[in-house]
């Protein structure tokens, strides 16, 4: 559980120790890129709480996502239309759809930890009124 | 994607999704420090606030060049003003020199002649005075008897010594022989006002039968005269010399 939290923490401190900065004109493409990467980690959270999470399909969609959706706005910026807004609302509503996905498995496990504790302890009394 | 579903492998999720955090945290932190930048920069500010700010800069520059200006003619004003002081210092220090050699208040040293007379002659004090003043006609800066400065407050004059005859003083003191008159000057121009036909020295010669010798010297040092000491005399005011003028 505290693993990938630990992860964002040093990749957050490893950004910003490297003073990694980008050029200027492309800051936009990172934002949406950014945008993506935050999808796909939302996408596997909810994959692991609905117990089918595959690592492979995670980090491919993880960067494919980033790279396509950066490629968006720069063919965007590229015709002059503002394509990077559609990468945004997508991203946006699939962010939201598995917020709220996580919302649901995390109450549901919960729930159901709840249920097999007292089905224990029912069990176990059931056991003690044998003897 | 049911036939994807598989039996769930609790540990497995772990790593990737650490290693993915930890690419989106970097990608985070790049972005943010890009943003950073982006926000302290021109080309994110829109074109109104781009004009003001063009405004407000040229606006700025405009004092500053006024600034500039003022302060370049203020330099100018300063350095013309320092020429001038220095100018006037070196005027002020020629002068001093010039006058100071006028008056015999510095040692001074140069080309000139130098008049020996010796003991045997009857020479009188006037004589000494003609000589002086003759050399003073015939240009010469400065002169000295005996190593005596000649000066405007120079008493030449003579004392009866009773038994020994007459003698010749210089500011009260008896003119010992051989008497050497210095002067510095232009060499020639002084021994030709002397040595003229029917000039001093041949009236010296013929008449009172004294010999001066003259010699041209290259290089001749006459000392100063003792300072001048002015009781009653008071300078006036150059105000009032400049109304006269």
């Amino acid at each position: 559980m505290w693993l990938p939290i630990l992860g964002l923490i040093i990749g957050l401190l490893l950004g910003s120790l490297l003073t990694f900065s980008i050029p200027i004109a492309y800051s936009s493409y990172l934002a949406i890129a950014v945008l993506a990467g935050m999808d796909s980690l939302l996408g596997g959270w909810r994959a692991v709480l609905e117990n089918k999470f595959d690592g492979m399909i995670l980090i491919s969609g993880f960067f494919l996502n980033a790279v396509i959706a950066a490629f968006l706005a720069f063919f965007g910026d590229m015709v002059g239309l503002d394509l990077y807004l559609a990468a945004v609302i997508a991203f946006g509503i699939r962010i939201f759809s598995n917020i709220g996905a996580i919302r649901h498995g995390a109450i549901l496990r919960h729930r159901r930890k709840k249920l097999e504790k007292a089905k224990q302890l029912a069990e176990r009394e059931g056991a003690d009124d044998d003897q | 994607m049911t036939n994807k579903q598989r039996k769930p492998v609790f540990r497995n999720w772990q790593w990737p999704l650490t290693l993915m955090f930890l690419c989106f945290g970097f990608l985070l932190a790049a972005q943010y420090q890009t943003n950073t930048v982006l926000s302290g920069d021109l080309s994110s500010e829109s074109q109104s606030n781009l004009a003001m700010i063009l405004k407000s800069v040229n606006d700025n520059k405009e004092q500053l060049q006024e600034e500039l200006d003022s302060l370049e003619s203020e330099l100018q004003e300063l350095e013309t003003l320092n020429m001038s002081g220095e100018s006037l210092s070196t005027a002020l220090r020629s002068r001093i020199e010039t006058l100071q050699s006028a008056i015999g208040d510095a040692p001074v040293e140069g080309p000139g002649i130098s008049v020996t007379i010796t003991g045997d002659s009857n020479l009188m004090f006037y004589d000494v005075i003609d000589i002086i003043n003759e050399m003073f006609v015939t240009g010469a800066e400065a002169v000295a008897i005996n190593n005596t400065r000649v000066t405007i407050h120079t008493a030449i004059s003579e004392i009866d010594n009773r038994a020994d005859g007459y003698s010749i003083t210089i500011d009260g003191d008896p003119l010992l022989f051989p008497v050497v008159i210095k002067a510095i000057g232009d060499a020639e121009a002084l021994s030709a006002g002397l040595t003229y036909p029917g000039g001093i020295i041949e009236s010296l010669n013929t008449l009172y039968r004294v010999y001066p010798i003259i010699r041209l010297e290259s290089s001749l040092s006459i000392p100063a005269a003792a300072p001048s000491r002015f009781s009653y005399a008071q300078a006036v005011e150059e105000e009032e010399e400049k109304a006269e003028e």
